[in-house]
């Protein structure tokens, strides 16, 4: 074996470990790059399966007699002011699944595909419906609307 | 000398140390089996960050790592697709070490391995339960009526393990505590007393011992080789094959669900023997196994016993495959 | 309606005792031990209304001849012709059914029916009260095991109308729907009578209010009016109604118009506008579904799939408008937002392809370390020997 035989593998032991040590580290940081992508929460979506309210308005926003359609969990829900209270009622029809509207001339919720027909509390007043409009939860906190899941 | 440089030669005077030569790759899988452990606790401590473990929430939060999550989707996998190759390697490992009759002069050590093969058992039926989708449901309501089929302790079995005779809330958290709160620490402590007794007992008889060409070193470099691999295998097995998730728990739809492979085999003894009997035979089979030193005094007999027990193995689990 | 039933019911529990009373004294029960059960269960029995107010007779002597005694007004079995008026007596009288919230008009509305005419024509064969309420077992109808009660008004009435029908009704109310018309809701009850070519609509309308609304704006209705044709039946059946289909376009219009007419090609475009709507629809529904199953999110895309269907369901009724414009309108709507969440639903399946990649090449440098790994150990193998 001579000098530069030694000389040569010397080199190449140093270039390959240093090849090692550099591969291992890229390996590593990616990890951890990954590992961080992971932590930082997603803003892509909203979904909060543990969402127990949502804000609708503000108390001045909707006068008496008025609604306000909007979404909950993917589901259209009408938000009522009634003389006695607020509504928060599923807009989806239970007899085929059409989106009922808002009369606020009659106070009552209509469907427009089979003229389904419920009054404000979501009871079924005419038509082909058989079961009444699903309720949610519905409270006013600090001058605002909000509405939850669960029977109202 | 700085004092990192006093740990750098402390730990490079180790791995000069001269390794044996007979060690092999069949001596890798107990250490690859500690690299999947690591990776399961990793990724299990990343999906704890994510996962909430209420029976509104379970399965909602689940589908949020699965689809929200930055890379959630990839945790998740390797963490279940880990703890498959996990358990695979745990029970390669075990069978390497009877057919070797390693565990002889070292039948404490032995016992420790078949108590850790018992946790790896436990940790994957309490993880399985944690999505909280169909599946998960009813394969594990379906350990519930066979535990209250016990007689005698059968109830306080469940009160124990599920908080109660019904499979709900209390039990997905109990579970989760288990998987999550216990069963590491009882794996972390048993793997170290594992190693521990490895280190003082050593790999092989002293008597066959000779002087060796290689060191440490490259046995460590020789094991990263299948931590790269076993670490691209589970990669593959997470993008190509993920888990689709079946409908969220509903426990008023019944859905007959087949066990993971790991539990064909009880389920199978199950299957064959009526309740009771079949888990006084599951336990009876966990009890040999643990006695196997001392049933195999003999080469040829802990060979015939190995083989024999292998083979009920698979019978049970093909039977319980084929039901 | 239904507080009323259910004021008639706790009625018949609270007035049980006093009934119980008066049947013990009701001494016809002993001999016509066949009739006793189910008059003992019948309405009648609840509130005291005993065998001889229909009979005549005395039933408060053991004795037949004295019990049967033409003194004691006895009738025996009331004669067919005679049994409407038997049963007015009662129930034409407001004063005697205001305690029981009943209404007197069903003598009254009888004698209107093709039933009633017939019989007052001398044709006892035609159905009177006890044909279809039964003699002695008289119960409400909103009791299930009543003869009228919707679930088994289309037996009752088969018992002398054979033809029964396997129209979408019978199917809804065999399934358990007693909101589904029965024959007693198109003909009528106790004034029971085929509606009049002019009236279908209006009968089919107390249902399908907006069907009829569209068809009453449509260009139909005037000249069908003027040539007397029935209206909805025309297309869709009396009897056999099946459920409205798209079909309908194609084997219907030409039982009046000319094949390749101005007026069919319009049925062909309608039913054009629906089918690719309703296509669009159920795949995108199906995607939903299927997306659902694979563990991805898609409840943004639920509600908008609701309301694509909600569009679409609108276009049906308005199919009787023949209002190309507005059918598009809403069609065009159902079909966009249906195709949009197909787009939407199809290119999260891309995503597969991008792990993939990913994949790839995580391998290349995976397998580029195991070489690097091994070279070193090849070269610490080689300083040695």
């Amino acid at each position: 074996m001579n000098e530069k035989e030694a000389q040569g593998g010397y080199e190449r032991r140093t270039f390959l470990s240093n090849l090692l040590g550099g591969a291992l580290t890229v390996g590593v940081v990616g990890v951890i790059g990954a590992i961080l992508a992971y932590l930082f929460p997603a803003e892509r979506r909203v979904f909060n399966p543990a969402r127990r309210r949502m804000r609708v308005a503000r108390l001045d926003e909707i006068p008496i007699g008025k609604g306000k359609q909007v979404l909950f969990d993917g589901e259209p829900v009408w938000v009522l002011h009634l003389k006695g209270g607020w509504m928060a009622l599923s807009a989806i029809c239970t007899h085929q699944g059409c989106i009922v509207q808002w009369d606020e001339k009659r106070l009552t919720l209509s469907c427009p595909c089979h003229a389904g027909l419920f009054d404000a509390n979501g009871n079924v007043l005419a038509g082909p419906p058989r079961r009444p409009l699903k309720r949610l939860r519905v409270s006013t906190v600090q001058g605002e609307i909000f509405i939850g899941p669960g029977e109202g | 000398m700085s004092a990192f440089a006093r740990v750098r030669e402390l730990l490079r005077a180790e791995l000069r140390q001269p390794a044996p030569q007979q060690l092999n790759t069949w001596h890798i899988l107990g250490g690859l089996t500690l690299w999947l452990l690591f990776l399961e606790i990793t990724t299990g401590i990343l999906l704890m960050v994510y996962y909430r473990p209420s029976v509104d929430e379970a399965y909602e939060s689940v589908l949020y790592i699965m689809n929200d999550v930055q890379l959630g989707w990839l945790v998740h996998e390797i963490h279940r697709w880990g703890a498959q190759l996990f358990i695979l390697l745990v029970l390669v490992h075990l069978v390497r070490v009877y057919f070797h009759e390693a565990y002889r002069e070292r039948e404490l050590n032995w016992v420790v391995g078949v108590l850790l093969l018992l946790v790896v058992g436990a940790f994957a039926f309490t993880g399985t339960l944690l999505v909280w989708d169909q599946k998960a449901f009813w394969s594990t309501d379906a350990v519930r009526r066979v535990i209250a089929g016990v007689p005698l302790v059968g109830r306080a079995i469940l009160y124990f393990l599920w908080g109660g005779t019904e499979l709900g809330a209390g039990a997905l958290l109990r579970f989760y505590v288990f998987h999550v709160g216990l069963l590491p620490w009882v794996a972390i402590g048993l793997v170290m007393a594992h190693l521990y007794l490895v280190s003082r007992q050593g790999l092989f008889h002293r008597t066959q011992l000779t002087r060796s060409p290689q060191t440490y070193a490259d046995v460590i470099l020789s094991g990263l080789i299948w931590v790269v691999l076993s670490f691209g295998i589970v990669l593959t097995l997470a993008v190509i094959f993920p888990r689709e998730l079946s409908d969220r728990a509903d426990p008023l739809t019944y859905e007959s669900v087949k066990p993971p492979w790991y539990f064909l085999p009880a389920y199978g003894l199950l299957r064959l023997i009526p309740k009771a009997a079949g888990v006084a035979g599951a336990a009876l089979g966990v009890l040999g196994l643990l006695a196997a030193p001392w049933l195999g005094r003999n080469s040829w007999v802990a060979w015939g016993l190995g083989m024999l027990g292998i083979a009920a193995v698979a019978l049970l689990a093909a039977y319980g495959w084929r039901w | 309606m239904v507080s009323r039933l259910f004021i008639g019911a706790m009625l018949a529990l609270a007035l049980g005792g006093q009934a119980h009373a008066a049947q013990e004294q009701n001494s016809c029960l002993v001999c016509h031990s066949e009739i006793k059960v189910d008059y003992l269960e019948s309405v009648h029995a609840a509130f005291a209304v005993t065998c001889v107010e229909c009979h005549g007779g005395d039933s408060t002597v053991l004795d037949p001849r004295a019990a049967h005694a033409l003194e004691a007004f006895f009738r025996g079995t009331p004669q067919r012709a005679e049994i409407p008026e038997l049963c007015a007596s009662c129930h034409s009288d407001p004063i005697k059914m205001k305690p029981y919230g009943l209404r007197t008009d069903q003598y009254a509305e009888y004698q209107t029916s093709q039933h009633g005419k017939l019989l007052a024509q001398g044709n006892t064969t035609v159905a009177v009260c006890s044909d279809c309420h039964t003699a002695h077992r008289v119960l409400p109808a909103w009791e299930p095991r009543s003869p009228v009660h919707p679930e088994n008004i289309p037996g009752t009435c088969a018992q002398c109308h054979p033809q029964r029908d396997r129209s979408v009704h019978s199917q809804a109310i065999e399934a358990g729907n007693i909101k589904a018309p029965t024959c007693a809701t198109c003909h009528g009850a106790h004034g029971t009578a085929p509606p009049g070519v002019e009236n279908v609509s209006k009968v089919c309308g107390m249902c399908h209010i907006t069907e009829r609304s569209y068809f009453d704006a449509g260009p139909h209705k005037k000249p069908m009016d003027e040539l007397r044709i029935s209206e909805c039946t025309s297309c869709h059946g009396s009897h056999t109604i099946e459920p409205a289909d798209r079909k309908l376009f194609d084997t219907t219009c030409t039982n009046c118009h000319r094949a390749n007419s101005k007026e069919q090609l319009v049925g062909q475009k309608i039913k054009t506008l629906l089918l690719t709507a309703e296509e669009s629809l159920k795949e995108a529904t199906y995607l939903l579904e299927q997306a659902q199953q694979k563990a991805v999110d898609v409840s943004a895309y639920r509600s908008r799939v609701i309301e694509a269907r909600s569009y679409f369901l609108q276009a049906l009724p308005v199919q009787h408008s023949l209002d190309i414009a507005h059918i598009e309108e809403l069609t065009r709507r159902a079909k966009s937002i249906a195709d949009d969440v197909r787009g939407g639903l199809h290119s999260l399946q891309g995503v597969f392809t991008i792990r993939l990649l990913g994949l790839t090449l995580v391998w290349v440098f995976l397998l580029l370390l195991i070489i690097v790994i091994s070279l070193v150990l090849r070269e610490r193998r080689g300083e040695r020997l």
